[in-house]
């Protein structure tokens, strides 16, 4: 847990002192007035006061006082690493895949693939709630709410 | 205008055909969320926005807090039946709620937790038309000083009243500020943060942020571990009504529960989940025998389900009369205003009385269907409790995935969404709260303003916080609060790291 109260408290510094770099470039005040950057910076400086703080007590404090603080591993079980990789990699592949793949196509891997790797269920569970949530979202998004889904390879053979 | 002819309009508004039906969709899905475990009201009305935008700013506001206060009916059905709260508000409604179940009264329990739903969401609405026009009269005279201090009082109560660490709560709050600088400057014009992609211009969208920090995050959370069976109570639901003795018991508790309740919803920071634990903690101090709470007495349900609703109302006040969102639905609600170009706060009932009162008919009517969907309709939503999370949680990666890309047909915003769904995801690993972080970046761009025109005014000079009464009075306490855990530090001695740990964890 000692780990984690390091690692969190060095990225939240990490990111107060961008956005002060930043705002020291916008100009904290410009002929005597606040700019630009003034807002920013005093929230990027409360950041990383903040973090200095979780970070000090953090080496201060002994491993196992954080055990007794801190009752849970990273991972609940031995195979979620697996399951949250599983779900992160579906999500990517959707993103990089809509516009190639289309809608129709790429929801219904993604479907497939999430029903099948996380909690695995029988192929006919799966290609039922597939195909019904395929259709179901298409018709709710495409044709009740006229949103341009990507048609992709598929869109063009049926030459939609 | 007086408060019938208020009355008048508020339903002349709302008994438009199309009204009504966003009014029903919204209830009907927010208490579908509030019986599914594992998606709250605020993951839902985060899954729902990009939906709304098709809608006109009324409708859309209609069906989000439809949502909203029908989540907290649907809470109580989970609670009951399966002993895991359906949302965070109804988490006590279990301790009493499933023993009375398990003793074959889950009828009268569902019954009281919908009636006395529905009484505490009236009470409150009645009050929201009584209470936040003379607020919004006050709220006029406000100017920036008063405004940035209210605002700054409301950012310090939600995190010290976070569930959580406050240290790391304003570690998100500053966080929350620092995302809402990305883009176009308010006043200036200069390109903050951009990267110089076209896309941050105008800021990062509110709406893949909280669809990734909610409902990503939740999802991912929760796949963690291999679903369990829920055990869902296999008795017939009988006697919906509750009886004579059971009215008698529960009236103290409803009556008690719709008005702290209210209160506590109008405290930022407050909302249904605080007004729902002090309500059965009350409860059980007033109550001659404080030892049958716990084994299925009705109290216990009655008074923490009034609450939450009363709360969930109570909280709208601030943000239709302030401008000031006092919870982290809210927040998400003032969003929904200013993307359809409406500043919530007290020109609102000036500039579109529409709105405000057709979101007060709204909620009456609302509270009516609830009642209705809740009792006669119970069976549908025991079936609903036994879709597996297997097929459930795709469905709501799904939805977040072509929301978030319909806001502006561009995968930019699908990509922000995952990256918050990953960070909202390592923030609960690391002990870090969402809630001030969205609040915060809602605000603000608002507190920005607010702040450096109130220096603009006193050319530079931060006294002008201090030498107006009402703005010295919000930031004197919201001073005393950030320091008092300080100074309580110096007096006690402490355990190792109770700064940094959540008072959860302890």
């Amino acid at each position: 847990m000692k780990n984690r109260e390091l690692i969190g408290s060095l990225f939240w510094i990490g990111v107060g002192v961008i956005f002060c770099t930043g705002a020291l470039k916008y100009r904290l005040f410009k002929s005597g007035v606040p700019g630009a950057g003034l807002f920013p910076f005093i929230g990027g400086i409360i950041l990383i006061t903040l973090s200095f703080v979780v970070l000090i007590s953090s080496l201060k404090t002994k491993e196992e006082d954080w055990r007794k603080i801190f009752k849970e591993k990273f991972f609940p079980q031995e195979n979620s690493w697996k399951r949250i990789l599983f779900a992160l990699l579906a999500l990517f592949a959707y993103w990089i895949a809509l516009e190639y793949l289309g809608f129709l196509l790429t929801t219904f891997l993604f479907m497939t693939f999430l029903l099948r790797f996380i909690e695995p269920q029988s192929w006919i569970t799966n290609f039922t709630t597939t195909i019904l949530t395929t259709t179901a979202s298409y018709l709710l998004f495409k044709i009740g709410l006229k949103v341009p889904l990507p048609k992709g390879i598929l869109g063009m053979w049926i030459g939609g | 205008m007086d408060f019938l002819s208020h009355l008048n309009m508020a339903f002349g508004i709302f008994l438009e055909p199309s009204n009504l039906l966003v009014c029903f969709l919204g209830v009907l899905f927010g208490t579908l969320v509030g019986v599914l475990p594992g998606l709250g009201p605020t993951a839902a009305i985060s899954l729902l926005l990009p939906i709304t935008f098709t809608l006109t700013p009324v409708q859309s506001i209609i069906m989000l807090a439809g949502i909203y206060y029908g989540a907290q009916y649907g809470g109580s059905t989970t609670s009951i039946l399966v002993n895991i709260p359906g949302e965070a508000s109804s988490v006590v409604t279990c301790l009493d709620g499933y023993q009375m179940a398990r003793k074959g009264r889950a009828g009268p329990a569902l019954g009281i937790s919908a009636f006395g739903s529905f009484i505490g969401g009236t009470f409150t609405v009645i009050m929201l038309m009584l209470l936040a026009p003379p607020l919004a009269g006050i709220a006029l005279k406000f100017g920036p000083p008063e405004s940035t201090s209210i605002m700054f009082f409301g950012l310090t109560m939600v995190t010290y009243l976070s569930s959580g660490s406050m240290i790391k709560a304003l570690m998100m709050a500053a966080f929350g500020l620092l995302l809402g600088c990305v883009g176009t400057d308010l006043i200036i014009g200069v390109q903050r943060y951009t990267l110089g992609a076209i896309a941050l211009e105008d800021g990062v969208g509110l709406v893949p942020v909280v669809m990734g920090l909610f409902g990503i995050s939740e999802v991912l959370f929760n796949i963690e571990e291999s679903f369990q069976k829920k055990d869902i109570f296999k008795t017939k639901i009988k006697g919906l009504l509750p009886t004579k003795q059971d009215w008698q018991d529960s009236a103290g508790p409803i009556a008690r529960g719709s008005v702290v309740g209210f209160f506590l919803g109008l405290l930022p920071g407050g909302g249904a989940l605080i007004a729902s634990l002090i309500s059965y903690a009350m409860e059980k101090k007033v109550s001659k025998h404080p030892e049958k709470f716990g084994t299925g007495d009705i109290r216990g349900v009655a008074g923490p389900e009034t609450a939450n609703n009363a709360g969930a109302g109570g909280a709208f006040i601030p943000l239709l009369s302030l401008g000031i969102p006092c919870n982290v639905v809210m927040a998400i609600l003032m969003g929904a205003f200013m993307i359809h170009r409406i500043t919530p706060g007290p020109l609102l009932m000036k500039e579109h009385p529409d709105l405000f009162w057709g979101i007060v008919g709204s909620m009456y009517i609302g509270n009516i269907m609830l009642l209705v969907l809740n009792l006669p309709l119970i069976g549908i939503w025991v079936k609903i409790l036994k879709i597996p999370y297997a097929i459930l949680f795709p469905l709501i990666f799904l939805f977040c995935l072509i929301g978030s890309y319909s806001l502006n047909n561009s995968l930019f915003d699908v990509l922000i969404m995952i990256c918050f769904g990953i960070l909202g995801y390592l923030m609960r690993k690391f002990h870090y709260e969402a809630a001030p972080l969205v609040m915060a970046f809602v605000l603000g761009p608002m507190l920005e303003e607010n702040f450096r025109q109130s220096l603009l005014i006193s050319k530079g000079s931060l006294m002008i916080f201090f030498l107006r009464p009402i703005s010295a009075a919000f930031i004197t306490v919201s001073l005393c609060l950030l320091v008092s855990p300080l100074i309580l530090k110096l007096f006690r001695k402490q355990r190792p790291g109770l700064l940094i740990a959540g008072k959860d964890d302890l």
